[in-house]
């Protein structure tokens, strides 16, 4: 079982190596230049990594929502380590979109941020959620409690997700929507440069989740043996 | 059209593996923890370092295997669907009937005339410019002139061929000074170095799966020695 999970692992890495280099490739040249309505064209490939990320990180975020309500009813440790893992993996995801998104706004429309976009206010708001989950985690010392709490606030903080992914159609932002029933104004070299980009992230995003979570069993495991030998030590 | 954002891209890439690198780092501090517990817990139960199978050469095997499958899979893409080049004015102006109104075109030449056209209804100024070749003439409609434009430029024009009255012209959606472009020119050294630091990356989440792997066994080995200690004091 140990040996499939490691083949498994291996597999995924290989798969996400070899995603991420064709990625690369297609970015910079499959996909075409965008001809129009683009003041900074080039700049615009950066949209092939921010998408993604936004996206996979509201996937990692939606992952922290699932297993904190399974921990609330088992209370087993394990999906408590599901969780965090999640929650930190889409934090990087979450924090890679604003820089990305940061950037291409500057070279497109000359500014960093604009606060009268809902989309970007909202997804802030979503990342200091989850910094916030991040940070109560290490500041609760013991285990159970730890858990619980961070379980609670990682089922509240999800409603940031929805909000986010929705904000652009409720309320008029100027954020561009990209996917939409229409095609969103994607040819079809970009729309597969896209495909591949989402397929190349949620590989990455499932093998690194796996990874970080081998690490917190690891940490939980050395935990465990410290209490047997404190056990043995006191004659217990 | 004045910056096409390029240097905003490179940017872009580097924070995007700058936040990868930093994270990788810290799931290295986190294995560095685990080793220094573990190290300190072995030596409680006196307990030798152990010497693992060198799993290596198999994973170092594996890196380049799938490095070198993935570079051989882009050859092919770029192969079968090579990015797409403009092609010379001169090669339109040979027969310019066999072109479809509203037709894609992205054909490449050099200013000829600048004139103004007539305005159209969403009030922006039209201009007609000429790319002329060998004494023949293409008429390019665009909404503004881009950056850098004058006589004798190299020009690439993307847009639709527009017929009227046995007339063909071309509608500009995007007209760019200088060819090759800044990104033609740069863009192999940008994937050159892009690709070498996702395999640096890789190399080193490789290089951690490879150490968790250790100390998964080390830890196992614990487990069974605490455990069999146990075992000794209940009897």
């Amino acid at each position: 079982m140990k040996n499939l999970s490691k083949i498994i692992g291996a597999i995924i890495l290989g798969a996400s190596l070899f995603f991420i280099l064709v990625t690369v490739y297609m970015i910079l040249y499959f996909a075409p230049t965008a001809s129009f309505g683009f003041f900074a064209p080039d700049a615009q490939r950066v949209f092939y990594l921010h998408l993604p990320s936004a996206i996979t990180s509201y996937i990692a975020f939606s992952i922290v929502f699932v297993f904190s309500i399974i921990y609330l009813k088992t209370s087993n440790i394990k999906w408590d380590i599901v969780a965090l893992s999640a929650a930190e993996i889409g934090i990087i995801f979450c924090s890679l979109a604003l820089v990305s998104g940061g950037l291409w706004g500057k070279a497109e429309w000359d500014t960093y941020w604009r606060w009268e976009d809902i989309r970007l206010v909202t997804f802030l708001i979503l990342w200091l959620i989850f910094s916030s989950y991040l940070g109560l985690r290490s500041a609760v010392e013991e285990n159970e409690k730890r858990a619980r709490l961070a379980a609670v606030f990682g089922i509240v903080g999800f409603v940031g997700v929805p909000l986010s992914y929705f904000s652009m159609y409720i309320w008029q932002t100027l954020h561009p929507i990209v996917i939409s029933p229409g095609g969103g104004g994607l040819n079809s070299q970009m729309g597969m440069t896209l495909g591949i980009s989402f397929i190349t992230f949620i590989l990455f995003f499932i093998y690194l989740l796996l990874f970080r979570m081998r690490t917190e069993h690891l940490i939980q495991r050395l935990e465990d043996l410290k209490d047997s030998m404190e056990d043995l030590e006191h004659g217990r | 059209m004045a910056d096409s954002g390029l240097e905003f891209l490179k940017i872009g890439y580097t924070a995007i593996w700058l936040v990868w690198f930093l994270f990788a780092f810290y799931l290295l501090l986190k294995h560095n923890k685990i080793n220094k517990d573990l190290t300190n817990l072995k030596s409680v139960m006196k307990l030798k370092k152990t010497k693992h199978s060198n799993a290596k050469s198999k994973f170092i095997i594996f890196f380049v295997v799938v490095a070198v499958v993935a570079f051989s899979i882009n050859g092919m893409i770029y192969r079968t669907s090579p990015p797409e080049e403009p092609f010379d004015v001169s090669e339109f102006l040979k027969d310019p009937e066999d072109y479809d109104k509203d037709e894609n075109i992205k054909i490449l030449g050099t200013v000829g005339e600048v004139f103004p056209g007539e305005n159209n209804s969403f009030r922006f100024k039209f201009d007609l410019i000429d790319l002329t070749d060998k004494n023949q003439t293409v008429l390019i409609n665009t909404s503004s002139e881009p950056e850098g434009f004058e006589k004798d430029k190299k020009i690439v024009v993307t847009g639709t061929v527009e017929i009227e009255n046995e007339s063909i012209s071309i509608k500009a959606k995007r007209i760019d000074v200088g060819y090759p472009s800044k990104f033609q020119k740069e863009v192999k050294y940008i994937y050159i170095a892009y690709s070498a630091v996702w395999l640096g990356l890789f190399a080193l989440l490789i290089t951690l799966n490879l150490k968790q792997s250790e100390l998964e066994m080390d830890i196992a080995e614990l487990e069974e020695k605490v455990s069999s200690h146990g075992r000794k004091r209940k009897k």
